[in-house]
């Protein structure tokens, strides 16, 4: 076997993966604060206005990266919840669980942030638009995979349940995206193309780079975070995560 | 017994037990023709405005109809052990789970498909209009049935699995109401449907040939 | 630099701090969340060797 899939073998025992991931942790806390510092002071202060939203366009630098998140971390969810359900990896149906509340919670900044700048730009908080309409109905997937996580009561029996239906949201979601793209042309409303033709200046370019990067810094430092403890809470009667903690409870499995 | 006759056999059981409890078939053609006498009681009787808003009403409450009966597909099979005997059984089960999903859309499906065109007529659409709005529910009804099949599996195991269906399963449904009723419009419009209905067919498709094998994974994590 | 301009952004302050806003509470939110349940656990646990240890001993 070579090192890399030796490695990943040894990625899917809880004991190495808490291990592994408490060494990774302060060093993407760091990267991430560091980065995204960059990007608001480089968003904020010197990129200049834009020549026709004026400031408002600011929103652009956590808007958009919030909404490539909502995208990413799903895809990311769905290839962890395959890898539980093909291989039955413990590992990998945590991180798959993780990455839900993450993926939701940029999902719904996405909505809000587009609402507080369509207000100014659209005239009004919420238009049927397409890609609206496609990313609330991907909160609404999200919402559906951490319920039906949240109310099986057999956590690993959960996770798969969840992964499933997260699959089943993956093939829907190009046939929902395109469906309501359909819709809207269909009802010729307020399509406001956004970027404009020209290619975005290098001095908004940058700082929108740097927080999409922040954003993937801050996913994985928390994913790992909380995979962390749902493996404590899942595996505190081993003996590893006792020694982990610093706990030792008499009559414990190793 | 061979493949098709298990399958036949399942299929003929679940319709001998539905036509036993009629009341049950009855609710989502129940549901379907009080909620279309709602709608016109809160809007007025205004004609263009009811036949301007029927093809999206109509398809919205057929959608609900279908979906309520959806909870009882699995539930019984569970509470009586039928469900284990079909995992174990040496049958494949997305098969079998194909057989209940077909079982249950001529149970809830077919009976509104057959009296939402009554329902067309009171709201004032044309002849034309009325058969495209047919043919969208013939094609439409078996999807929401087999993608509400998955959202069954996974939740069949809990205790309030029932309201619960509704979140896991209604943002699947945004395409089905959208072809449906671009198609019906279209008509309405003087449009062709054809687009709307092909690619609604071909969801047909689609969800006919894969969501079988996700209830199938669905049912045995539910069961074991 | 004008601190006052600046708040201002031209006069779609309200719409981009309020977006900034949102973005850094939500995101606090999910940051704070696993820290909180972790305590939650570790108080569980404690709890649960106190006991373990008890019953061990008698």
């Amino acid at each position: 076997m070579n090192k890399l899939t030796l490695w990943f073998h040894k990625l899917g025992s809880p004991e190495y993966f808490y291990r592994f991931s408490g060494k990774l942790i302060p060093w993407l806390a760091l990267a991430c604060t560091v980065v995204l510092g960059w990007g608001l002071y480089r968003g904020l202060f010197v990129a200049p206005p834009d020549y026709q939203q004026g400031d408002s366009y600011r929103i652009i630098f956590i808007h958009v990266p919030s909404a490539w998140m909502s995208l990413f971390i799903y895809v990311a969810m769905c290839v962890s919840g395959v890898v539980g359900i093909v291989w039955r990896i413990k590992v990998a149906e945590i991180v798959a669980m993780a990455s839900a509340p993450i993926g939701a919670a940029f999902t719904a900044i996405t909505l809000v942030t587009g609402a507080l700048w369509g207000r100014p730009m659209w005239g009004s908080y919420w238009v049927w638009d397409a890609r609206l309409t496609s990313e609330l109905v991907l909160l609404f997937i999200y919402i559906g995979v951490i319920g039906l996580y949240q109310a099986i009561e057999d956590r690993r029996s959960a996770a798969r349940a969840a992964s499933i239906l997260a699959l089943v949201g993956l093939v829907n979601i190009p046939i929902i995206h395109f469906s309501v793209e359909w819709w809207a042309t269909l009802h010729q409303g307020s399509t406001v193309n956004l970027m404009g033709e020209n290619a975005i200046h290098p001095s908004m370019l940058w700082p929108l780079l740097a927080m999409a990067l922040a954003t993937k810094l801050f996913y994985a430092f928390n994913v790992l975070q909380r995979a962390r403890v749902m493996l404590l809470d899942q595996e505190s009667n081993k003996r590893w995560a006792q020694r982990a903690i610093g706990l030792d409870m008499p009559g414990s499995a190793a | 017994m061979s493949l098709p006759r298990a399958v036949l056999a399942l299929l003929l059981r679940d319709l001998r037990l539905a036509l036993r409890r009629r009341s049950e078939m009855l609710t989502p053609v129940l549901f379907l023709l009080m909620v279309a006498t709602l709608f016109p009681l809160g809007l007025g009787p205004d004609r263009d405005l009811l036949v301007s808003i029927a093809p999206g009403v109509i398809w919205v409450i057929s959608l609900l109809a279908c979906m309520l009966s959806l909870s009882l597909m699995f539930y019984a099979d569970l509470e009586d052990g039928t469900l284990d005997q079909l995992i174990i059984s040496r049958w494949p089960l997305p098969v079998l789970a194909l057989a209940k999903v077909g079982a249950h859309w001529l149970v809830s499906g077919l009976p509104v498909v057959l009296v939402a065109p009554v329902v067309a007529v009171a709201y004032g659409l044309s002849s034309e209009t009325i058969g495209v709005m047919a043919l969208s529910l013939l094609l439409g009804t078996p999807i929401l049935s087999s993608i509400g099949a998955i959202g069954v599996s996974l939740s069949v195991g809990l205790r309030r699995g029932g309201m619960f269906l509704s979140l896991l399963v209604l943002p699947l449904y945004v395409p089905v109401i959208i072809f449906a009723t671009a198609a019906v419009t279209a008509s309405l419009e003087g449009f062709s449907p054809a687009a709307s209905l092909y690619l609604l067919a071909a969801m047909l498709v689609l969800a006919v040939t894969t969501a079988p094998f996700a209830i199938a994974a669905g049912l045995r994590i539910s069961v074991s | 630099m004008d601190w006052q301009a600046f708040f201002a952004m031209g006069g779609y302050g309200t719409f981009v701090w309020g977006s900034y806003a949102v973005f850094t509470v939500i995101l606090l939110i999910v940051l704070a969340a696993p820290m909180v349940k972790k305590r939650a656990l570790m108080k569980e646990l404690k709890q649960r060797q106190a006991l373990a240890r008890r019953r061990s001993k008698s």
